[in-house]
């Protein structure tokens, strides 16, 4: 028989088991999770730890990304209690509907971190339990809203998309203004005209002025 | 028994699959008002990260002042932001930084959340802890000032929200100062980022 424990300052996790080699504790008999505001204890097997290890660490991920969402299991769920409360909610006993008692723990921030760290600290522990792994994603719980309610702003978009074009396709496209024919002088001007004009600053201004002396006498 | 308790085997971070193009904006933001809320937590922080940086053996991939401060400039929002990016080494080691200095201020961070939560409930007055609430107020202000000196004016947040930012940050820090912070922090980073 073996026991291992995993203190944090407002709750505590005792893990008791049998090792089938050297110092590993790898099968579980049983384990209680007790906080010191609360005087009833999280007890029970594997399948409750696994559970609570699943749920609060999706939480507790989900807390960090400022995105609360109630991470609901069989057995365990946590739910936020306005913005700085939680609620865990255990099913204790074998069967979820036979004489099952159902306790409620509310945690704030800090007793929720230290019920994380403890199952942290379990599983991230070598010796006690390897198979138990951490859980990090959240992505499980957050597609859980049905399909069609993702669909629905899809397919809202392609169908105002092609109302819109629909619309679109009624207006005539314009059509282009004729242009205004424009003559090409007959005749370069010469050069001697432009080097006449002392003030080498109005050579600019000297160049458009034949065409449009020209324009009128063309038409 | 003495528990050995080490960081997690096989948990290398990396970016993930769909992250072709880099780090992401938010994550860059985010990283950033992390490293900021500790500096408001303690001004001498940054000296102390700079210690850290050699004792975590990240040299190379931070080897100076400058470097560092070039790092924390990816922030979009910052009023000297270069227009670069972060790889995934320089990612590691902020985030690396980030959770050693978090594990380091756990208890002043424990006090201000449970003032925070005495704040909400009114308890402050019946307690006598008013001199906590010196504390948080202080972080807050500091937060708040040290906000506005770094990021682009006119500020992207009004004051309601840095405050808000500021004592999210807070629940943030608490919840990577654990054994396997690294870990949940680079995939709270990660989680609803757009590439």
């Amino acid at each position: 028989m073996m026991q291992r424990s995993y203190n944090l300052p407002s709750c505590s996790l005792s893990i008791e088991g049998i090792s089938t080699s050297g110092d590993v504790l790898s099968i579980l008999t049983n384990f209680g999770c007790r906080f010191n505001h609360h005087p009833e204890q999280i007890v029970g097997g594997l399948d409750l730890l696994k559970a609570l290890v699943k749920v609060v660490g999706a939480y507790a991920q989900a807390l960090k990304s400022n995105t609360s969402v109630a991470i609901p299991d069989e057995q365990v769920m946590l739910e936020p209690d306005g913005k700085h409360l939680h609620i865990l909610s255990v099913a204790l006993g074998e069967s979820a509907s036979a004489n099952s008692q159902k306790l409620q723990i509310k945690l704030n921030t800090i007793q929720l971190f230290d019920l994380m760290e403890g199952l942290d600290r379990l599983c991230c522990d070598p010796q006690t339990l390897p198979e138990l792994k951490l859980v990090t994603h959240i992505t499980d719980y957050r597609s859980q809203s049905p399909m069609t309610a993702q669909a629905i702003p899809a397919i809202a978009g392609v169908f105002s998309v092609a109302i819109a074009s629909a619309a679109l396709y009624l207006i005539p496209v314009p059509k282009p203004d004729p242009m205004p024919v424009q003559p090409v002088p007959a005749q370069p001007q010469p050069l001697p005209t432009n080097s006449a004009i002392p003030k080498p600053s109005a050579i600019p201004d000297s160049s458009p002025e034949p065409p449009s002396s020209d324009a009128p006498s063309s038409n | 028994m003495q528990l050995n308790i080490s960081a997690p085997p096989n948990l290398d971070l990396h970016f993930p699959k769909d992250f072709v193009r880099g780090c992401p904006r938010s994550v860059r933001m985010d990283v950033d008002h992390l490293l900021l809320a500790i500096e408001a937590l303690d001004l001498e922080a940054v000296e102390v990260m700079l210690v850290l940086i050699e004792q975590l053996g990240l040299e190379k991939t931070i080897p100076s002042r400058v470097a560092f401060w070039r790092l924390r400039n990816t922030n979009p929002l910052r009023r000297n932001y270069q227009r670069a990016s972060l790889t995934s080494d320089e990612l590691k080691a902020l985030v690396k930084i980030i959770c050693t200095i978090a594990k380091q201020l756990d208890t002043g961070l424990r006090l201000l959340l449970s003032t925070q939560q005495q704040m909400i409930e009114g308890k402050i007055e019946a307690l006598g802890l008013q001199q906590n609430q010196a504390f948080l107020e202080a972080y807050l202000e500091r937060f708040r000032s040290l906000y506005v000196s770094r990021m682009r004016s006119p500020s992207p947040l009004s004051t309601t929200e840095i405050r808000e930012l500021a004592l999210h940050l807070l629940t943030r820090m608490l919840l990577c100062s654990g054994v396997a912070g690294e870990y949940r922090l680079w995939n709270s980073l990660f989680d609803g980022a757009i590439n």
